[in-house]
């Protein structure tokens, strides 16, 4: 055996041995911690709970509003805050447990209401039927072994089920999903696509009574499906991720979606970079200039969601002008032009943006691939400056033409930073008018550079993930503000 | 006559007690050689039933005196010298003495590594963290840990190789810099 060989088989073996010793370093926090913790949220004093009561029921009155009138005129939503999905139920989903070896169904509570069911654990659906309070349902993996026209029924039966994610099996006929109809406050389904997706799919979803976002997860579209998707009666929310075969002439077909409000384009289109890097192609056409032209044909479009898509300045330039909210994340190929080419949505009251130092979620990027970094924030700052923003996200840090920008905004009332550093709550700090702001893995951050925050007058909550700060100190460096942290 | 009787039971109890002592620290080291094993090469499939062949060949042996330590390096044996005998070519029974060498080679500082693991494992984003506990600790296909993340399986792939590649890094450096 040659020496190099010896060096491949040796190589695979200290593979092998770091899966050992990966799993014996994770088996003990997964042992510690099999589930994500529970929200803890600290109030605020009698006086201002009754407020807050009073504001959540109005907010309820607000969602029943909006879930009674689905498909409201784009005139009468142009007051206040774009619509949240909104949810038969008002009361916050409680964290997820997981279902992962056969031996968990035993030991999860019957009264769970968020579940996530790897289907390696389970033979059939049957045994969910039993949880009967479940709200949200993630079913996880390949599908359950021959799926027959009544493996769905149990699903059915979950009458408090809002949101479900399912595997469109590859045996899973169209007449499978029928069962689905049972679920009627079923408002959110995603379908993580093992097969094609047929119109005849879609005309088995129409019998959904409550369904109004749909996300399709992998899988091929073509364009009559993306046509017989109007027929939902009240989608106004569509998200297309990783989906193959979606050309231009595919997206196209969005523009008969009339009712549509929020789009979402996640992994699509080739992008120079993501290739240039390594990561996995992305398929599809992602925003062209014809796909943009296609959207001005929707009436009620005001969110449009754009995460690691390919994107072109003059698709962005081609966009319908009455966007209210934007979301450009994760597209290093974005030029300083791209972002202002979106100067003529002057409508725009919500951004996300990034500075693109992060490929994906989970890794640097290498600095010499960023595209003029300095004149991206640049134009960034100057699109925020001509916009009467009112809600405003971050992912990684700040540049400081943008720590500027905002600070310029007194219409601005939620931030939301993720992978933010020291620097960046400085400059919240400035923002005259904020009132929500949302905290999420910081960089080198200590709990004490939050003091900054106290400059902040207006603020009312205070939302922290992914810290292990304790939400009594966070209560006491700022009182009057409500505190929530989740640690997932 | 009672008496022999008697010492016959007596035996049989004796015999019987000291095997299920035996079966419990049989399976006191089933996890290791199970992961002995897998480093080694030995097919998934084929674990099981190594494993088994190995706890036969030390019921039948008399390895009872072994402290702990001893007779984990005893089952070791037995179940490299199964698998070579398993394998036919010069070649694959290499790759299984090579593949021994990086065992012992690991384990010598084990605990070292695990806690620089753990540390390096803190260090990273929760996402990063909580996608390596769905594959290792929850054992997820990288479809389904896809599906949770939203990303393809081949993203997860290529995600996962990024992250235990920095995850070494950090622990040699921490290891090195403890020696």
């Amino acid at each position: 055996m040659s020496q190099s060989t010896d060096e491949v088989a040796r190589a695979s073996a200290q593979e092998r041995m770091f899966d050992v010793q990966l799993l014996d370093a994770l088996t003990s926090i997964a042992a510690a911690d099999p589930l994500p913790k529970q929200a803890t949220t600290y109030r605020r004093s009698p006086p201002a709970r009754l407020l807050a009561a009073a504001i959540g029921l109005l907010g309820l009155a607000v969602t029943v509003l909006i879930a009674w009138q689905p498909s409201r005129p784009l005139s009468q939503a142009q007051n206040g805050s774009l619509a949240q999905n909104p949810t038969p139920s008002s009361a916050a989903m409680p964290a997820q447990r997981w279902i992962i070896k056969p031996q968990d169904l035993a030991t999860t509570p019957v009264n769970s209401e968020n579940l996530a069911v790897y289907t390696n654990a389970i033979d059939d659906y049957k045994p969910l039927a039993g949880f009967a309070q479940l709200r949200r349902l993630m079913i996880l993996g390949d599908g359950i072994p021959e799926p027959t026209a009544n493996s769905l029924v149990p699903l059915g039966k979950l009458a408090k089920l809002e949101e479900l994610e399912l595997p469109l099996q590859d045996e899973m006929l169209p007449d499978h999903l029928r069962a689905l109809a049972k679920a009627k406050q079923v408002h959110s389904l995603r379908l993580h696509c093992k097969r094609v997706m047929t119109q005849a799919d879609v005309q088995t979803l129409k019998a959904m009574p409550a369904l109004r976002t749909l996300t399709v997860f992998g899988g091929e579209l073509d364009a009559a499906t993306v046509r017989s998707l109007s027929e939902l009666p009240h989608l106004d929310e569509l998200n297309l991720q990783s989906v193959a075969a979606c050309t231009e002439q595919v997206l196209t077909q969005l523009r008969m979606l009339h009712r549509l409000r929020r789009l979402g384009l996640s992994s699509m289109g080739e992008q120079l970079l993501v290739t240039q890097l390594g990561e996995t192609p992305t398929p599809g056409a992602g925003l062209t200039p014809a796909v943009a032209m296609a959207l001005r044909d929707l009436p009620l479009l005001q969110e449009l969601k754009l995460v690691s898509c390919k994107v072109t300045t003059a698709a962005l330039a081609a966009l319908p002008s009455g966007l209210r909210r934007i979301c450009i994340v994760r597209c290093p190929d974005t030029y300083p032009a791209d972002v202002l080419a979106l100067r003529h949505c002057r409508n725009l009251t919500e951004v996300s943006f990034d500075n693109h130092d992060v490929t994906r979620w989970l890794h640097a990027m290498p600095q010499d691939f960023l595209r003029e970094p300095a004149q991206l924030g640049d134009a960034q700052a100057e699109l925020i400056r001509n916009l009467a923003l009112t809600h405003f996200d971050y992912a990684s840090t700040m540049p400081n033409a943008v720590r500027l920008a905002i600070a310029s905004k007194p219409s601005l009332t939620h931030v939301k930073l993720l992978w933010f550093e020291r620097d960046d709550l400085d400059a919240l700090a400035n923002v005259k008018n904020l009132k929500h702001l949302t905290l999420d893995e910081g960089r080198a951050v200590e709990l004490q550079n939050l003091q900054v925050l106290t400059r902040c007058e207006s603020l009312e909550t205070l939302t922290v993930r992914h810290h292990d700060w304790q939400p009594a100190e966070l209560q006491r460096m700022l009182p009057g503000v409500t505190v929530r942290t989740f640690q997932h | 006559m009672f008496a022999a009787m008697a010492a016959a039971t007596h035996s049989s109890a004796d015999r019987n007690r000291r095997r299920d002592d035996l079966g419990q620290r049989l399976t006191s080291h089933a996890t290791m050689l199970r992961r002995y094993l897998y480093v080694l090469g030995a097919d998934a499939d084929r674990l099981d039933d190594l494993i088994q062949e190995v706890f036969v060949v030390a019921l039948q042996k008399t390895v009872e005196r072994h402290d702990h330590e001893a007779f984990g390096a005893f089952l070791r044996g037995c179940a490299k010298n199964m698998l070579l005998r398993a394998r036919r070519s010069t070649g694959s029974r290499r790759e299984v003495e090579l593949a021994d060498e990086v065992w012992q080679h690991t384990t010598e500082r084990y605990d070292e590594r695990i806690d620089a693991l753990q540390t390096c494992l803190d260090a990273l984003p929760p996402r990063s963290r909580k996608l390596l506990e769905s594959t290792y600790a929850y054992g997820l296909t990288r479809l389904a840990t896809g599906q949770l993340f939203g990303m393809r399986a081949n993203g997860i792939k290529t995600t996962l190789r990024r992250l235990r590649d920095g995850l070494r890094r950090c622990v040699e450096r921490r290891l090195r810099g403890n020696s």
